[in-house]
C-alpha cells in the first residue's frame, strides 16, 4: 500500500479492481464504508460479481485477463477528454488543473522543503539533500525521451548552490537527468505524449472487443476517475488547489487490488498500469489516493519486509549472492524488483542473458555486453551480435584461449581508438565499463595492470589519449573459454598466472582439473586456492549451479565456499591495485551503477566483498578518498558507518547482527567493526538467489533439492499444477513441516526412504511479536495465552531447530571465521541464537513460555482490569518466553542507528518525543509497535500514534508534503535519488549519493505500441495488453501476444506443465470455459486453520463451482449437482499428470454446482466463465477437490507469480 | 439501565458471516448445519440476502427483542424473560424445560417457537456445546448477549450461566469512548456488533437509534421493532421474513423492483415498530430435538 487502510476513508471514489475485500479482506470494508458514509462511491471492476460488487455503487464486468487493455483504454479516454476542449463533460477548470499539475515544477529551490527526505513532521527540521533545480514536482510527464524511445534525452545540471562536495561548493555537475520540455504537450517526445501514443491503439472499439466491457461503462469509468481526482478540486484559472482531505468536496480516487491483478502472466504489468493511471491523475501521494494492495494476512507485509522472497534479503535489498554467482545464472534469474544490484537503469542485460541462453548451439557466445542501446530483446545470435543494437559489444569465439581474441563491436570510433591506445592490451569483458559517456578498461597482468579511461564530450568524438593507471599487483581471476569443448582455465597459483587444461567429466570442488561434458558451459569458483567449475548448463537451457558444488552441512542446499574470498586477502590488502571502477569528483551518483555492468563474469575479490555490494546497491560515495589518486580507497566509505545512510547502515548492522553477535549487545571491544571483520562477516552471507516457487518443486523432482522446510505454508494445496508439487514433495529426502495441523503437505505421499517431520506450532495468539499490516504499520501482538498442549511458539521452534542444525555442524563455518578473526566466542549458535537471548538450550520441557527466559517489557494487558478489556494505559511487566525474545529481537531490529532494519528505524525509541506528526502527542511506548493512540490530530485519518509505519511513521508515501501533518516524502523522477531513502546525515551532498535505486525494471519508455513489435520482456513504464497463457481468444493472442519472456530462462511455463494428462486433449477447443479461482470469506488460504474449525466448516462445507445459468442450461446442470472440472492438467477426480500416486478416495469428488439465478449478465459469473475456490484438500474436517490440481502454473514474465486467475477448462456432470 | 438496540446499516453489510461465527463461538454453539443460512437451535443469528441468492443487500436475521414479546407470555417456566431495563429478551437455560410440566401441570409445547412471527426464534434443540447445557434440549435464541453485560448484580450467576462479559470494541483509553461509556451497557457490546469488520452495526440506546434514523441522516428506508433495526440510505429495506429454511425472502419480481431506480428514488416512510411484512411469515414447524440434527 502506498497509503493506509484508514486512509481509504478519505477517498471520494474507491475502485476495487481485481479485489474482493468483502470476502477476502473484510476489515477493509469498514474503511470503504467510512468513505461511503462521507459521500464516496465504490466501483468494482472484476470478472465476477462478488459480494463486494453487489454492495457497490457500480459494477463493471470484464473478461478475465484483460485488465491492461481496459486500463489503457481508460487512459486514452481520459486524455481524449482532457484535450478535447469541446467535451462538455470536463470543465475548463478541470482541464486547466489537469495540465497545470502535470507541468508543475518545484519552484522553491532555495528553500527546498519538499526535497527533504526526513523530517519530524514540521518540514523544517531536516537538511535538504540533492535535488534537481527546476525539477518536476510530481511526475515525469514533461521529461523527454529519444525519438526512438530507447532512453531519455539526458541532461547535465549543476548542483544547487550551497551543496558541498570534496571538490568544493557549488561544483558538482549531476548528469543523466532527463531533459524537460516546456510543457507536456510541447514536444511529441514528452513522456506524456509517448503515453498518449502508446495508448492510441486502445480505442473504445478495440477495448470493448478485448475486455467485453461496454463503451458506456468505459465512459462511466473515465468520467468517474476524472471527477474524483486532483483535477476536480481546482481553483479558478488552473491554480493548484489544496490537498487537504478535510477540505470540502475533497476528491481522490484510490485503487484497491489483490490477487485478481497479480495472479496473471502480466501481473507486474497490471500493477504498473495502476501506477500510470494514478500518476497521470495526480492521485499518488494524496490522502485517499494511491494504489493499495490488499494484503489479507496480518503479517504478509511483514513477511515481504523480511525478505522471504527468493531474491531478497530483508528490507528490500538485493541478495549479496548476485555479486558472486556466475553471471549467466544470475542474469537469467533477474526477474524481480529490488533483487539485483548490477542491472540498474538499463534493459541491456536482459537482452544479453537471453541471447546467451537462446543460442547456445552457436559457435560464439557472448561474454559481456556494455551498452545503453537495445530496443528489443534479441531473438537470435545474429541479432544479438548486430552492432547497431549495442553501443559496445564484446564477445569471444569458440576454443580461444587467449583474451586477445575478444571481439569488440559497436562504436567503431571509440573501439578503434581505444584498442589502439591500449597498445596491445586487450581487456577482458569483465574489466571494462561503459556508462554512455566514459569508457574504462582495466588490463591486469602478472605483476601489474593498467587502467584506461576514454571520455567523450558528446559521446561520439573520443579523446584518443588514454588515462593510464598502472598497478603494482596482479589481479588474478579465473577465466574459462568455450561452450562445449573447453580448453583452458586461467588461474592464479600464487606465483603467476597459469592455465590448466580442461577435460570432459564432472566438476568436483577443489580439483585441479575440471571436467566439462559436451554441451555444458563451464563457470568458475575459487575454492581452497584453486579454481573449480561449479556451474553447468542445465539441459533445459537454464544456467544453474551444479549439484556437485554442494559444500557445507546442508545437503541439497546451494552454498558457496566463501573462504575463496579470504584466499584473496593479498588483494584485499593491496594498496594500489585497481578495481573496476574509478570514482571521480565530477561524475556523481547517476552513473555509478553503470560500471557494474561490466563486472560480473568472475568472482568478486575480497577487497570489495562488502564495499562493492554496498556500492552496487546504493552507489559509490564521491568524497572520502574516492578520487583518482587514491582509487584503492574508493570503498572506504562503504565501511564507514558515519558516512552511511539508514539503508546502508541497516545492511551493515544486519551483517554484524546475523553473522556476528548482536550488534547492540556485545562488548564493543570484541567486535571492533574494522574492514577485515566486515568483509569476513559479509562473506558469511548465504549466496545464491534461490529458485522461484515453480522451479523449486521441479528441482525436488529431479533430486537437486533434497530437503524442504515448510514453515507455516501448505503448498500441497496452494500451488497450481499440483501434479508437479506432489511429485516434488514425494521425492524429497527430508520434509519438515511446521504447522498447527497435520496439513496436506505434512501428510502427502512420500517415497519410502523419505522422512517427514511435523513440528507442532502454536496459534498466533499463543505467541507474541510485531506484525506489519498492509499499510506498513507495525503493531505488537501480545501473547493471549501460553501454547496449548505440546505446541510451541515459532521462536522456540526456531531456536530448537537451529540447535539441531548446530549439533549437525551447520554453524561451524561461522565459528571458524570468528576464530580466524580472533574472537573469543567458540560457538556461533550460542551467540546467534540461545545465549544472545538468555536461553540455555534445554531438553523439551513446557517451561519455555513461563520460566526459561524472561525480562521486563511494556504491556497493555493488566490482570487488575476488572473483567478484562482494554488496559487504560501501557505499563511494564515481566514477560516470558516468546514474548520476551520477540521484544529483544524487536529492539535489535528497530533501535536507532544500530538496528539492523533500516526500514523500521526508530520503531524502538526511548525518546518519546521524536518522529511525530504535526499535533501528535508524545509516543506512549518506546516500542512503538505497542503504541495505541487513537488520536487523529490532523483529521486526515492517519492515526499516527497507532503503531508505527515505515518509513519514519510516514502514513502516505510519495506525499510531497501534500498530506497535512504527515511525515514529508518527496516524489522524484527517474534516475534520481530515491524518495524512499532516509537519512539523518546532515553532511550536505554526501548522503545524497547513498541513494537506493528504485527502478529495477528497465526504466525506459516502452516503445512497443502494438503487440507484435516485441515481446514485453521487462518492458518500460507503459504496459501493453497481452493475453493469458490459455485464452479463449486465440485471435487476440495472435494480435496482441502474450507477456512472454521470449527466449529467457523459461518462457512462462515449464515444458512439463504443458503436457496434457493421460487420455486428455491439449486442444484449447476442448476447454470452452475460462476457469478463474476465487476465495471465500469462511476459509483461509490452504485451509489448515479454517478447515479444522467446525464453525467455518459448517459455514462453507465443500468446494463449489459457480456457473452462469445460460451455460448450466446448455449443459443440463442444475444447482447442487456434482461437477467434474477438467483442464489439460487433469480433472477434479484425481486424474492428473503426476507420476506418483496419491489417495483420491474420500475427498476428490468434484465441485458442487452453484448455478446462478437472474439475468445472465447479473450473475456471479458471465457465460463462458466458471469460478472455483481453492481452499480445499485431503485433510481436515472438511475435505474436497483441490482447485490447484487444475490450475496452470504459467508464471509472470517478471515475477513468476502463477496465473491462477485465468485458464481453460471443461465441465462434466457427474452421476 | 437503558433499553439498548442494534441497528444494522444494510448498505454496509458484506455477509462475511463474522457475526455468525463470533456468536457461535461466544455461546459455544454446535456446528451442525452445513450452509448455515437457516435458523436452527444452534444458530442465533444468520445473514439473509434481500434479493437473489447471495446478491444482497445483506441483513442480519435474529430475535427482534419485541417490546411485548409473545414468547415470553406463554412460557410455562418463565424461562423466557424480557429485561425491561435493557430491553433484551433472553432465556434462562436453567429454567427452560422443553416438553416438561411446570409446577401447575402445564406442559411446554414449544409455544415460544409457534408464537414468534418474526424470526422463527426461539428454536428448541441441542444447540450448545457449553456445559452444563451440552446435549440438553433447550430453547436458544439471540439474547443481545444478555448476561454478558457484566451485570453481575442483576444476574448473580451471570458468569456461570452466560460466561464472562464481553469487551467493547471502542477504545476508551484516550477519551474517544467517554461519551459512549455513559451508558453502562455500551461497554459490553453484543458479540456480533463487536466482531463486525465492516462496522455495519451500531449498538446504542434505543432512543439514540431511533433519533439517528431520520432522513436528515440520509436514510431512505428503515424497519424494526423492539431492539432490532435495519436501515438503508440506498433502497427499500424489507425486514427478513421468518422462514427458517429459505435464505432469500423476496421474489425475483420484487427483487427487480428493488433493484430499479425507483427503489433508490423512493423515500419510503418509516415503518418503525411495524414490521408489517414480517406478519406474512408462515408459522413455524415445531422444532423438537431432532432440529438439532438438521
Amino acid at each position: 500500500m502506498t497509503n493506509n487502510w484508514t486512509d481509504i476513508g478519505n477517498a471520494s471514489l474507491v475502485i476495487a479492481w481485481g479485489a474482493n475485500p468483502s470476502e477476502n479482506h473484510p476489515a477493509c470494508m469498514a474503511h470503504v464504508n467510512r468513505a461511503r458514509d462521507r459521500g464516496g462511491k465504490l466501483i468494482v471492476v472484476d470478472p465476477r460479481k462478488t459480494r463486494t460488487a453487489v454492495v457497490a455503487d457500480k459494477y463493471i464486468r470484464m473478461r478475465p485477463g484483460t485488465d491492461i487493455a481496459l486500463f489503457n483504454g481508460l487512459v486514452r479516454r481520459i486524455i481524449e477528454k482532457m484535450e478535447d476542449g469541446a467535451d462538455a463533460s470536463v470543465s475548463p477548470d478541470q482541464r486547466a488543473q489537469f495540465f497545470a499539475f502535470l507541468n508543475q515544477t518545484e519552484t522553491d529551490n532555495a528553500n527546498p522543503t519538499r526535497n527533504q527526505f526526513f523530517t519530524d513532521g514540521t518540514m523544517t527540521t531536516a537538511s535538504s539533500i540533492s535535488f534537481v533545480p527546476g525539477g518536476s514536482k510530481y511526475t515525469d510527464a514533461r521529461f523527454l525521451v529519444k525519438p526512438d524511445g530507447s532512453d531519455y534525452q539526458r541532461d547535465r545540471v549543476k548542483a544547487a548552490t550551497g551543496l558541498v562536495t570534496t571538490d568544493g561548493p557549488d561544483s558538482t555537475t549531476i548528469s543523466n537527468f532527463p531533459l524537460k520540455a516546456a510543457s507536456v504537450t510541447a514536444d511529441p517526445n514528452t513522456v506524456y505524449n509517448r503515453l498518449k501514443a502508446h495508448v492510441a491503439p486502445y480505442t473504445t472499439t478495440v477495448v470493448t472487443d478485448i475486455t467485453d466491457v461496454s463503451d458506456v461503462d468505459l465512459e462511466y469509468l473515465a468520467n468517474a476517475v476524472i471527477a474524483n481526482s486532483r483535477c476536480s478540486m481546482p481553483l479558478p484559472g488552473g491554480a493548484l488547489g489544496v490537498q487537504d482531505p478535510t477540505a470540502a468536496n475533497y476528491k481522490a480516487t484510490t485503487l484497491l487490488y489483490a490477487m485478481g491483478i497479480t495472479q496473471h502472466t502480466y501481473g507486474a504489468q497490471n500493477v504498473k498500469a495502476f501506477a500510470v493511471l494514478q500518476t497521470l491523475m495526480g492521485n499518488m501521494g494524496r490522502a485517499g489516493g494511491g494504489i493499495n494492495a490488499l494484503r489479507g494476512i496480518h503479517n504478509v507485509q511483514g513477511s515481504t519486509d523480511q525478505g522471504l522472497l527468493y531474491g531478497n534479503i530483508p528490507y528490500y535489498s538485493g541478495n549479496p549472492a548476485s555479486m558472486h554467482v556466475d553471471n549467466k545464472t544470475q542474469l537469467a534469474d533477474e526477474s524481480s524488483i529490488f533483487t539485483l544490484p548490477h542491472v540498474v537503469g538499463t534493459d541491456t542485460y536482459y537482452g544479453f542473458a537471453e541471447a546467451m541462453v537462446a543460442d547456445d548451439a552457436a559457435a560464439d557466445y557472448l561474454v559481456s555486453v556494455l551498452a545503453n542501446k537495445v530496443a528489443t530483446t534479441p531473438t537470435s545470435m545474429a541479432q544479438a551480435l548486430d552492432p547497431t543494437r549495442w553501443d559496445i559489444l564484446v564477445y569471444r569465439a569458440t576454443n580461444v584461449a587467449d583474451s586477445a581474441t575478444y571481439t569488440y563491436v559497436g562504436k567503431s570510433d571509440l573501439i578503434t581508438k581505444a584498442l589502439a591506445a591500449m597498445g596491445g592490451d586487450i581487456p577482458l569483458p569483465g574489466d571494462i565499463c561503459w556508462d554512455g559517456t566514459t569508457f574504462r578498461a582495466y588490463v591486469p597482468a602478472a605483476t601489474s595492470g593498467n587502467l584506461y579511461e576514454f571520455t567523450s564530450a558528446d559521446a561520439q568524438v573520443w579523446t584518443a589519449t588514454a588515462t593510464v593507471y598502472t598497478t603494482t599487483t596482479a589481479v588474478q581471476y579465473p577465466s574459462v573459454i568455450s561452450n562445449g569443448t573447453a580448453t583452458a582455465v586461467y588461474y592464479y597459483d600464487g606465483a603467476g598466472i597459469s592455465h590448466i587444461p580442461l577435460t570432459i567429466g564432472t566438476p568436483a570442488p577443489g580439483a585441479a582439473t575440471q571436467v566439462i561434458a559436451s554441451g555444458q558451459d563451464p563457470a568458475i569458483e575459487f575454492t581452497g586456492g584453486k579454481y573449480v567449475l561449479t556451474y553447468q548448463k542445465h539441459p533445459d537451457g537454464v544456467w544453474q549451479a551444479s549439484a556437485t558444488s554442494a559444500i557445507g552441512p546442508f545437503v541439497g542446499a546451494q552454498r558457496y565456499d566463501n573462504d575463496a574470498y579470504d584466499s584473496l586477502d593479498g588483494l584485499a590488502t593491496g594498496g594500489t591495485n585497481v578495481l573496476y571502477t574509478p570514482r571521480t569528483g565530477t561524475q556523481p551518483e547517476h552513473i555509478t551503477d553503470k560500471p557494474l555492468r561490466g563486472f560480473v563474469p568472475r568472482p568478486l575479490r575480497a577487497v570489495n566483498a562488502f564495499g562493492k555490494y554496498m556500492d552496487a546497491l546504493w552507489g559509490t560515495p564521491l568524497s572520502g578518498t574516492g578520487n583518482k589518486a587514491q582509487m584503492n580507497g574508493s570503498y572506504d566509505d562503504a565501511y564507514n558507518t558515519a558516512a552511511m545512510a539508514l539503508q546502508q547502515r541497516g545492511f551493515y548492522n544486519m551483517t554484524y547482527d546475523f553473522f556476528g553477535s548482536a550488534w547492540c549487545q556485545v562488548p564493543a571491544d570484541n567486535w571492533t567493526p574494522d574492514r577485515a571483520t566486515t568483509n569476513a562477516l559479509y562473506n558469511l552471507w548465504p549466496k545464491g538467489n534461490g529458485d522461484d516457487h515453480i522451479t523449486m518443486f521441479r528441482k525436488m523432482i529431479d533430486g537437486t533439492t533434497k530437503a524442504l522446510v515448510c514453515w507455516g505454508q501448505n503448498p500441497a494445496v496452494t500451488e497450481p499444477n499440483q501434479s508437479k508439487i506432489r511429485d516434488g514433495l514425494y521425492n524429497l529426502d527430508t520434509l519438515v513441516v511446521v504447522d498447527m495441523f497435520a496439513t496436506e503437505t505434512a501428510m502427502c505421499s512420500r517415497k519410502g526412504t523419505g522422512v517427514t517431520y511435523l513440528l507442532p506450532a502454536c496459534a498466533h495468539v499463543e505467541e507474541a511479536g510485531s506484525v506489519s499490516n498492509s499499510g506498513r504499520v507495525l503493531q505488537w501482538r501480545e501473547k493471549a495465552t501460553n501454547p496449548k498442549g505440546k505446541s510451541r511458539s515459532d521462536i522456540e521452534l526456531m531456536l530448537r531447530f537451529a540447535k539441531a542444525l548446530d549439533v549437525a555442524g551447520a554453524f561451524s563455518h561461522i565459528t571458524a571465521v570468528w576464530t580466524t578473526l580472533g574472537k573469543s566466542y567458540t560457538n556461533a549458535y550460542d551467540q546467534m541464537y540461545a545465549k544472545r537471548y538468555g536461553w540455555t538450550p534445554a531438553p523439551l520441557t513446557n517451561n519455555f513460555e513461563t520460566a526459561a527466559v524472561s525480562g521486563t517489557a511494556e504491556v497493555w494487558r493488566a490482570p487488575t482490569v476488572a473483567g478484562g478489556g482494554v488496559n487504560p494505559a501501557p505499563t511494564t511487566a515481566t514477560v516470558n518466553g516468546s514474548e520476551w525474545i520477540a521484544e529483544l529481537i524487536f529492539r535489535e531490529m528497530c533501535t536507532g542507528s544500530t538496528g539492523f532494519s533500516w526500514l523500521y528505524t526508530r520503531a524502538y525509541n526511548t525518546n518519546l518525543a521524536q518522529d511525530k506528526h504535526t499535533g501528535q502527542a508524545d509516543w506512549g511506548t518506546a516500542n512503538r509497535a505497542k503504541s495505541r493512540s487513537t488520536a487523529d490530530p490532523n483529521g486526515t485519518l492517519a492515526y499516527p500514534g497507532w503503531g508505527y509505519s515505515w518509513l519514519v511513521n510516514r502514513r502516505v508515501l510519495y506525499n510531497n508534503a501534500d498530506v497535512p501533518g504527515d511525515v514529508t516524502d518527496y516524489y522524484m523522477g527517474p534516475d534520481s535519488a530515491s524518495r524512499l531513502f532516509v537519512s539523518t546525515n546532515t553532511a550536505t551532498l554526501n548522503y545524497s549519493r547513498w541513494y537506493r535505486t528504485i527502478h529495477r525494471l528497465a526504466d525506459k519508455p516502452d516503445t512497443c505500441l502494438t503487440a507484435n513489435v516485441a515481446p514485453h520482456v521487462l518492458p518500460g513504464r507503459f504496459p501493453a495488453h497481452t493475453e493469458p497463457y490459455e485464452t479463449p481468444r486465440e485471435d487476440l493472442a495472435i494480435e496482441w501476444g502474450r507477456n512472454t519472456k521470449g527466449t529467457a530462462k523459461w518462457d512462462l511455463i515449464k515444458d512439463d506443465s504443458n503436457v496434457a494428462a493421460p487420455g486428455r486433449s491439449h486442444d484449447p477447443a476442448d476447454y470452452p470455459f475460462v476457469l478463474t479461482t476465487i476465495r471465500c470469506v469462511e476459509h483461509f488460504q490452504g485451509g489448515p486453520i479454517t478447515r479444522n474449525n467446525p464453525w467455518n466448516v459448517e459455514a462453507e462445507p465443500e468446494p463449489w463451482v459457480e456457473i452462469n445459468s445460460v451455460d448450466a442450461l446448455a449443459l443440463g446442470i442444475t444447482d447442487g449437482q456434482w461437477i467434474n472440472v477438467v483442464t489439460a492438467r487433469g480433472d477434479s477426480l484425481g486424474n492428473l499428470t503426476h507420476d506418483t500416486a496419491f489417495e483420491t478416495v474420500g475427498w476428490s469428488q468434484g465441485f458442487r454446482a452453484r448455478v446462478q439465478a437472474g439475468s445472465q449478465g447479473n450473475q456471479r459469473v458471465a457465460p463462458g466463465v466458471v469460478a472455483i475456490p481453492w481452499h480445499w484438500g485431503d485433510q481436515g474436517l472438511s475435505k474436497g477437490s483441490r482447485a490447484n490440481d487444475l490450475c496452470i502454473d504459467a508464471g509472470d514474465a517478471n515475477t513468476v507469480i502463477p496465473e491462477s486467475k485465468a485458464c481453460l477448462c471443461n465441465l462434466v456432470k457427474l452421476p | 439501565m437503558t433499553v439498548m438496540a442494534i441497528l444494522q446499516d444494510v448498505d454496509k453489510c458484506i455477509r462475511c458471516n463474522g457475526c455468525v461465527i463470533s456468536c457461535k463461538r461466544t455461546w459455544q454453539m454446535k456446528a451442525l448445519n452445513p450452509g448455515i443460512h437457516k435458523t436452527a437451535p444452534d444458530q442465533r443469528v444468520i445473514i439473509k440476502s434481500q434479493k437473489r441468492v447471495d446478491m444482497g443487500p445483506f441483513m442480519r436475521f435474529s430475535c427482534w427483542h419485541c417490546e411485548n414479546p409473545p414468547c415470553v407470555q406463554h412460557c410455562p417456566f418463565d424461562a423466557i424473560q424480557k429485561d425491561a431495563a435493557s430491553g433484551a429478551v433472553f432465556i434462562d437455560p436453567t429454567l427452560c424445560q422443553p416438553k416438561q410440566y411446570n409446577a401447575d401441570g402445564v406442559q411446554c409445547i414449544g409455544q415460544c417457537q409457534i408464537d414468534c412471527g418474526r424470526g422463527g426464534y426461539p428454536k428448541i434443540g441441542k444447540g450448545s456445546d457449553q456445559a452444563p447445557y451440552k446435549d440438553l434440549s433447550k430453547a436458544w435464541k439471540c439474547t443481545m448477549c444478555h448476561g454478558r453485560a457484566g451485570d453481575v448484580a442483576a444476574v448473580p450467576d451471570a458468569v456461570t450461566k452466560y460466561g464472562n462479559p464481553l469487551p467493547s470494541n471502542y477504545n476508551t483509553v484516550l477519551g474517544i469512548g467517554v461519551a459512549y461509556k455513559s451508558v453502562a451497557e455500551q461497554d459490553h457490546e453484543p458479540s456480533c456488533v463487536y466482531t463486525c469488520p465492516a462496522k455495519a452495526m451500531k449498538y446504542d440506546t434505543r432512543a439514540n437509534v431511533l433519533a439517528h434514523l431520520v432522513p436528515a441522516n440520509g436514510y431512505v428506508s428503515a424497519q424494526g421493532d423492539g431492539s432490532m433495526f435495519w436501515a438503508s440510505k440506498k433502497g427499500l429495506v424489507i425486514a427478513p421474513k421468518a422462514d427458517p429454511f429459505v435464505e432469500d425472502h423476496v421474489t425475483p419480481l420484487v427483487s427487480s423492483v428493488l433493484s430499479s431506480p425507483f427503489a433508490k428514488a423512493a423515500l419510503v416512510p418509516m415503518a418503525l415498530g411495524a414490521g408489517l411484512l414480517a406478519l406474512i411469515a408462515r408459522r413455524q414447524q415445531l422444532a423438537d430435538e431432532s432440529m438439532g440434527e438438521v
